[in-house]
């Protein structure tokens, strides 16, 4: 290890320190932000493996009565739910991906960083929604994939699916928030010299998930509100008896479900590739490579969902191609791979515990990408579909893979985090123990599904050869949990006795390494100017090839006076995060038990508190909290972050017409050539895109600094935006009164009114926006510095109505032409 | 089998001696590379539009009208716009007619949005069975097709900086989401458990293919075949900006424009 020569700041307050719990309420500071994530699904792993070992134990021996098939399922559904949306996706993205990202681009915070409580507060609750049927109504029962139509009201009666959904739902905003946040601050936040192929390559990593997050999840949340409403509103989304099918439900789920296995799985490479140069003391093995690899696994995720539905009967072309694809993504698997072996290849390596964990996944992640090669064939899948050797191969990419990274950067970073140092011994134990129990728990599954047994069976019978290997796996799972008490007892011991850690223990090579350990509130005191890859270790060291051993210029980052940090712009403290989530879970509670005042409530103060929060700063119109001169781009953070909200509500509106269009060819009467009426909606159109016109003058308005004009014209814009609405009012109304057509009455009438009324309330929500703007135009608030504000509402406007022009098309224009 | 169509032939020939008369009245010859990939589009228009393939399509291949659009949407566009060089556009492209609507056309977010609009429409089964196959408008669907994909490709091959590339990071980024309309047109069609396209049912079909499964193939070839093809021109678009590691815009966009005015003032 390197000497550590450079106490050159005068040591200021880590982020750690202050504030007290409503510090910890109202916070905004990215760290801490990543340590209430890292606490939650921490929490939340000891949950998921107690669900865990409930099923292994009653599992050990044949026809068992220690759970019932009711709690079982109910475990086992858990047991997924927790450990996808509840530990792995936040301890990767929300813990790592919180600590590390302005940390290792050079930034002083996220992009967005109330958005950024927001996303925590809210997954905090939506984390609760899931959980809540501990204490009331029964856990989901389905399985993860919550496959329709058992989920239906009919076969599932109580409250189980509804918090599934309403849960996932909640969990899915802040997902989805939090990648927009991500995406804008790795474009624009980058410290000055970060181009792309500088940046480290969790960054990256990074960069890909929060694009599959953003591009993904809004099929999931169609397909979820689809559930609802048969759930709710007694529609026909996934029932066979109304002409629907519940292969619908597979499709928009898998849409989200493959990206979101390399969701899961990309942060981790990213991870891996930050632990084994560190420790190996040579630079990353093919950088640009390992970069490509990422893009190119994105790439492939969306052309190969078929492959988790070789069951349904695709038939032998569509099987076949899918197989193709889903082979080709041994490829750049394949290239990560052989790139971490080649950068341990040579190095001086350093056995730490992190180094441990992260070469055992290498090892443990070729092994269940080799089955995943196997599953790719279509005739070999259908033997193996829903047995234990796919439970065994997902356990080894998620459980011996994606857990493993994650305990790796943990020990890796948990003095950088905390400011202590993890017991080494206790650490090895604790790698030994994982490796042997989970290798031991997961590898014989392979044998028990050759064996012939399935999924998601509560017991079984004796003497089928299954005995020895579930009894071998149980005790072993136990095992694994002793391996995480071991781990516990590291963290209690080090919060206690550790040894306090250096700003650099490892001799490491990215930035995250120059600031003080624990951090300071502002990270870097100076941005630093970065002008290469690995940018600490060439400032330590002079080059990136570099051996280590003799330290060059160990000040080159660091500056040689301490600049005084009450000019550091830190964006305060906000309470409104909370309370916004505080609403949005009210509301989500108070549909569940139907009773609409508390949706109401939680409505209201999820409006008032939003609306509060935009106004929140009192400079709000003189000074910009997100000033363009901190930006990599040249951008505001803002524009790319409405950009980036309309690529993911595409995907959103692209499910909605699919399914329209492909529901109004299953229909029965009465038709959209019965109903529409054209003449009514073209004039609505003409309105609409009238407003378009509207919000353009406004913007040039408010672009010349003609206050008066730029507001007229955005009061102008919302009224045709209201005349819009109350067309849609008249017309649902007209339908509902005069034809009869209720929401539930076929197929069509079901996908008209959602999609329709979806698009209504994004028109409400536009309208919204824009009196909001209207109000701070009349306030004097908007000139030409500020009129970006108007530009963004504008685009969110124009988003509108083109998709407005699109359902213009879809579904009224090109209605089914009557044959006389 | 191939039928003497001429005037497919007759466009192709005038296109080719509008090139070559370019290329004498400015005085300034295409490169190698240049040339070779005019001629490249030139003869995969000819094979895309008349011959074994537009046979196939007579006797109602869907699998071959898929691939035929897949021809003239991501292969013709790219060798074009790889085949005319910058100086042999610029007179028209910055006349002062075509300048203001050009500017538009060739701006990212225009051409995706107009390219996806046309791709989807002409796979909506009304609109394919009683506008495209109608015969009249046959014949344009292919022009219209070429049209949208030179658009599609601009931003990524334009050989122009007055209508500059996009950077390698966001050029990237347009290649997969390209994926969201193609995904939406393509899984409906190959998913799909009826007979979309009336007019693919007759016919004698070709290749011993039940209409069904032509309509899977067809679809297959629109979305996995597309897709791997946009994996490999994502590949070289990668290979490109690692070659220059920190500069994310393209060559072309920093060449010097020369005589600028010259045109300018030429034209006005």
């Amino acid at each position: 290890m390197a000497a550590q020569p450079r106490p050159l700041y005068v040591r200021e307050l880590s982020y750690l320190e202050g504030g007290g719990i409503y510090g910890w309420l109202t916070t905004i500071d990215h760290k801490r932000i990543a340590v209430l994530y890292g606490v939650t699904a921490l929490v939340m792993l000891v949950l998921g493996g107690f669900e865990a070992l409930m099923v292994r134990t009653q599992l050990m021996v044949p026809n068992n009565h220690f759970l019932t098939a009711q709690q079982y399922n109910q475990f086992f559904t858990m047991h997924g739910l927790t450990m996808i949306f509840l530990v792995i996706m936040p301890l990767e993205t929300g813990f790592f991906g919180n600590f590390l990202i302005p940390l290792q681009i050079g930034a002083r915070d996220v992009a967005f960083p109330r958005l950024n409580a927001l996303s925590y507060w809210i997954f905090l609750l939506g984390a609760i929604t899931i959980n809540l049927g501990w204490i009331w109504g029964g856990l989901p029962n389905d399985g993860w994939f919550g496959y329709a139509n058992l989920t239906e009201k009919f076969y599932s009666p109580g409250l189980n699916i509804d918090f599934y959904d309403v849960g996932l739902l909640i969990l899915g905003v802040s997902s989805v928030m939090s990648a927009l946040n991500f995406f804008v601050t790795i474009i624009n936040m980058r410290a000055p010299g970060m181009t792309f192929f500088r940046m480290p390559m969790f960054i990256w990593s990074l960069l890909v998930t929060t694009i599959l997050i953003l591009l993904a999840f809004p099929a999931l949340t169609v397909g979820l509100i689809f559930l609802f409403m048969d759930r709710y509103f007694d529609t026909h989304y996934y029932r066979v008896i109304a002409g629907a099918t519940p292969i619908l439900w597979q499709h928009l789920f898998w849409i989200f479900g493959h990206p979101e296995v390399y969701i899961m799985i990309l942060p981790a490479f990213g991870l891996i590739s930050e632990i084994i140069p560190v420790f190996s003391n040579k630079p990353l093995f093919g950088y640009p490579m390992m970069a490509y690899s990422l893009i190119l696994i994105a790439f492939l995720s969306y052309g190969v969902w078929g492959h988790h539905m070789f069951a349904t009967g695709m038939g032998p072309i569509a099987d076949s191609t899918f197989a193709i694809t889903s082979m080709l993504i041994a490829i750049p698997t394949g290239i990560k791979i052989f790139s971490w072996v080649a950068t341990v290849w040579g190095g001086r390596l350093q056995f730490s515990t992190a180094f441990l964990f992260a070469l055992a996944f290498v090892i443990q992640f070729t092994i269940g990408g080799l089955s995943g090669i196997m599953h790719a064939s279509p005739p070999i899948d259908l033997q193996q579909t829903d047995s234990y050797i796919i439970v065994a191969h997902f356990h080894y990419v998620l459980g011996l893979g994606a857990l493993f990274a994650i305990l790796g950067a943990l020990y890796m970073y948990w003095p950088k985090i905390t400011g202590r140092m993890l017991n080494e011994k206790l650490g090895k134990l604790n790698f030994w123990l994982a490796v042997w129990s989970f290798n031991a728990t997961f590898f014989p599954m392979h044998f028990l599904g050759e064996l012939g047994m399935p999924r998601r069976i509560y017991t079984y019978a004796p003497h089928m050869g299954w005995d020895f290997w579930n009894y071998w796996e149980t005790i072993n799972a136990y095992i694994i949990a002793l391996s995480f008490v071991v781990l516990a007892i590291n963290v209690w011991w080090s919060l206690r006795y550790g040894e306090r850690a250096t700003d650099d223990p490892w001799d490491a090579r990215t930035l995250e390494w120059s600031v003080p350990t624990p951090p300071p509130v502002y990270n870097f005191a100076t941005v630093p100017t970065v002008t290469a890859r690995d940018a600490f270790w060439v400032a330590k060291y002079g080059s990136v090839e570099a051996t280590g051993l003799e330290p060059v210029n160990v000040a080159a980052i660091a500056p040689s006076t301490a600049p005084d940090p009450g000019k550091i712009h830190i964006p305060a403290p906000s309470l409104y995060p909370v309370l916004i989530a505080l609403g949005l879970f009210g509301m989500g509670i108070g549909v569940l038990v139907e009773w609409y005042r508390v949706v109401l409530i939680g409505a209201a103060l999820m409006v008032i508190s939003a609306i509060s929060m935009a106004f929140e700063y009192p400079t709000w119109g003189r000074e910009d909290p997100h000033a363009v001169a901190e930006s990599f781009l040249g951008l505001d953070s803002r524009k790319i972050g409405i950009w980036s909200f309309i690529g993911s509500e595409c995907v959103f509106f692209a499910s909605l017409i699919s399914t329209y269009m492909v529901y109004k060819a299953r229909s029965t009467g009465p038709f959209d050539a019965d109903i529409l009426n054209i003449p009514l909606t073209s004039f609505s159109t003409f309105i609409l895109l009238m407003s378009s016109l509207l919000m353009v003058l406004a913007l040039a308005g408010y672009q010349r600094n003609d206050k008066f004009w730029g507001t007229f014209w955005l009061i102008g814009t919302a009224i045709f935006g209201c005349i819009f609405l109350g067309g849609q009012v008249y017309e649902f109304g007209d339908f509902w009164l005069n034809e009869g057509m209720l929401f539930n009455s076929n197929l069509f009438s079901q996908c008209f009114y959602t999609l329709v009324g979806f698009h209504g309330f994004h028109v409400f929500i536009g309208v919204c926006w824009l009196l909001t703007l209207a109000v701070a135009g009349i306030r004097g608030k908007i000139d030409s510095k500020r009129s970006l504000a108007v530009e963004i509402g504008g685009l969110y406007w124009h988003f509108v109505d083109i998709v407005w022009v699109v359902i213009f098309t879809l579904v009224y224009l090109m209605r089914t032409i009557k044959h006389a | 089998m191939w039928q003497a169509d001429l005037a497919p032939l007759a466009a192709l020939i005038v296109l080719a001696a509008a090139y070559i008369g370019s290329s004498l009245s400015l005085r300034q010859l295409p490169t190698g590379r240049q040339g070779a990939g005019f001629v490249a589009a030139l003869v995969v228009i000819w094979l895309a539009i008349t011959g074994p393939l537009d046979q196939l399509i007579r006797e109602r291949s869907f699998a071959a009208y898929i691939f035929q659009q897949m021809l003239l949407v991501f292969i013709v566009p790219p060798l074009l716009l790889l085949g005319l060089p910058g100086w042999m556009l610029r007179p028209l492209m910055l006349h002062r007619l075509v300048r203001p609507v050009a500017r538009v056309l060739t701006r990212p977010l225009v051409g995706f949005l107009l390219f996806s609009a046309v791709f989807t429409l002409i796979h909506y089964p009304t609109v394919c069975d009683r506008v495209c196959h109608v015969d009249p408008f046959y014949g344009n669907l292919h022009a219209v097709l070429l049209f949208v994909g030179v658009l599609l490709w601009w931003p990524l091959l334009s050989p122009l900086p007055e209508y500059p590339r996009m950077t390698y990071p966001m050029q990237i980024m347009y290649l997969f989401l390209l994926m969201i309309p193609m995904t939406a047109v393509a899984a409906p069609i190959t998913l799909a458990n009826s007979i979309l396209y009336v007019f693919y049912v007759g016919g004698t079909h070709p290749f011993g293919l039940t209409p069904m499964a032509d309509q899977v193939l067809g679809g297959l070839i629109m979305w996995v075949g597309q897709g791997i093809y946009i994996i490999c021109v994502f590949t070289a678009i990668f290979y490109r900006w690692s070659l220059r590691d920190d500069q994310e815009e393209p060559p072309i966009n920093r060449e010097p424009i020369p005589r600028l005015t010259t045109f300018a003032i030429h034209h006005r």
